[in-house]
């Protein structure tokens, strides 16, 4: 008897040993758990029209606590490519909403970059394939994919006032199960004292870009779908254009215009572009830049098509 | 026999609290200028009649001892809107003048609510002390959402464009969106009676659209010029 009770108090002691073994290794491990990281594949397109203009990048982190998005861990950004480095300051991280992605929940961080060291003499900058990368104070280095990347440094460009735009927004279908930009409603108003001739608009870029030259005459619903208006119309284009539009607008005249985007190789979630326009007064050319404009912003941004995801490991 | 009389008169007061109010609190969606649904016959919440309203009201199954009975009347009804006026800039010179325009951070919640008879929105705050709006008394809990809001939604970190208004002329930066409606009635009860009883609805909105808009303010001004 006293020895079968001396045994179930030696099964308990092991029982209750391990329980606590286990505990302490839960919390142990739990401390240093694996962080999941979200980076969103996007398409910039923008315009730095003055220094204080920031490339906003989101991450997507699942703890808010991590040295991952401390500023005050962070000793330099750099965005990259296999051929170019684009050098940008770190000037703030802030936290946004938390959202939630296959069930976890993530930390939404904006890191916003200036790019203060480039000027208007700055030839365009097209990063393919870009990486956000990261150095911290600790040695880390991580590199997110960010998508790609078209930017202008032009601080001048409001000098052009011969074509003020009067309406401008985008023309949204789903394709592919991604809802995206597939054309612009634009109307324009020639600010000059003479005839403009318009020749181009562009958002020059080389993954997609305005079919200037199959331009309509007046605005079209926001939320026309165009396969369904024509059956063989195709998102989907090599889109070399050589030609002009010539299309010519009168002194204080304003010309209501629709122009179809088309995607090269496949289509890309976009929201938000620059618009470039050529064109002459008189025997001259003139070129000016429209500042990128938001055109839409998804709630769910996570909707996307382009997510990476990643897992830093404390070791 | 006191302690009977006590619990009656206390019921009864839950009761009279229950059916006296009859108030409406809606949120901003409830102002857009216009919202159209993809299938007809909807009727928003703060437009239903005392028919409506009962009429949903005998669809609830039968009261319990706790709890939330929910009946809903419209699940995930897509709509698209247009929104108040987001921005409005008004040039009444005779020379073109720069403007730089900026998204802030959005006011409006991804997920908005209304509520009729006297069920309740309340503001809570996150972790994060960051403002959330819930329907009270534990009916956000019996709800059935696609995507749980945790804090008030952005849209773009404070964003800036530059836009040219020309002579004469109002710039209107405009919303159009697109999201889903929820609508229902619920009741509430303790000990059989019911204690909260109403109507709720609540829209979640997945995408806006901005555009540009700006108009001449005196055409005869231009003639002029001219």
């Amino acid at each position: 008897m006293i020895r079968n009770h001396g045994q179930k108090f030696i099964v308990i002691l092991i029982i209750l040993s391990l329980i606590t073994a286990f505990i302490f290794i839960y919390l142990a491990s739990s401390k240093y758990d694996d962080v999941p990281i979200l980076s969103v594949k996007h398409e910039y397109n923008m315009v730095f029209t003055s220094k204080d203009d920031c490339l906003d990048i989101p991450l997507y982190i699942g703890r808010n606590n991590t040295f991952i998005s401390n500023y005050e861990e962070i000793e330099s950004t750099s965005i990259s490519n296999m051929n170019y480095t684009l050098i940008s300051y770190l000037e703030s991280v802030e936290m946004g909403s938390k959202i939630k992605y296959n069930n976890q929940d993530y930390y939404e961080f904006i890191f916003s970059l200036s790019l203060s060291s480039y000027d208007d003499y700055n030839e365009p900058i097209f990063l393919s394939d870009g990486l956000f990368n990261i150095n911290y104070k600790n040695g880390e280095r991580l590199s997110f994919k960010i998508g790609n990347l078209s930017l202008f440094f032009n601080t001048g460009i409001i000098n052009y006032n011969d074509l003020i735009i009067m309406k401008l927004n985008a023309v949204m279908n789903e394709v592919d199960y991604l809802e995206t930009i597939v054309g612009i409603n634009l109307s324009l108003y020639n600010n000059t004292n003479d005839d403009v001739t318009l020749n181009k608009i562009e958002i020059k870029n080389k993954y997609y870009g305005l079919d200037y030259m199959s331009f309509e005459f007046g605005l079209i619903d926001s939320r026309c779908n165009l396969k369904e208006r024509d059956s063989s119309y195709s998102y989907i284009d090599s889109l070399i254009r050589n030609g002009d539009m010539n299309l010519v607008i009168r002194k204080e005249e304003i010309k209501d215009i629709f122009i179809p985007l088309k995607y090269i190789n496949g289509i890309k979630y976009l929201n938000r572009f620059p618009l470039y326009f050529t064109y002459k007064i008189g025997e001259v050319t003139y070129n000016s830049i429209q500042d990128d404009f938001l055109f839409s912003s998804s709630k769910s941004i996570l909707n996307s098509n382009g997510i990476e995801k990643y897992v830093y490991k404390y070791n | 026999m006191r302690k009977i009389i006590l619990v009656m008169f206390f019921c009864a007061f839950l009761f009279i609290i229950s059916t006296s109010l009859n108030s409406v609190y809606a949120e901003s969606y409830t102002t857009y200028e216009s919202i159209i649904f993809e299938n007809e016959g909807i009727v928003m919440l703060d437009s239903w009649s005392y028919l409506i309203e009962s009429s949903y009201m005998n669809k609830l199954s039968k009261g319990k001892m706790f709890g939330w009975n929910v009946f809903y009347s419209y699940k995930k009804e897509p709509f698209t809107f247009i929104s108040e006026t987001l921005y409005h800039v008004k040039n009444s010179g005779l020379k073109e003048i720069t403007h730089t325009f900026k998204y802030e951070e959005s006011e409006e919640l991804q997920i908005q609510r209304s509520v009729k008879g006297n069920l309740e929105v309340g503001l809570d705050y996150t972790k994060e002390q960051k403002k959330i709006s819930k329907f009270k008394f534990g009916l956000e809990s019996k709800l059935e959402f696609e995507y749980k809001e945790t804090s008030k939604n952005k849209t773009t970190k404070t964003d800036t464009v530059k836009i040219i208004i020309a002579p004469n002329s109002e710039l209107f930066i405009k919303v159009q969106g697109k999201g889903y409606l929820y609508q229902g009635v619920a009741k509430k009860y303790f000990l059989f009676i019911t204690t909260k009883s109403g109507g709720f609805e609540y829209c979640i909105i997945t995408t806006e659209y901005y555009s540009i808009d700006m108009t001449i303010i005196d055409q005869s001004l231009m003639e002029y010029e001219r």
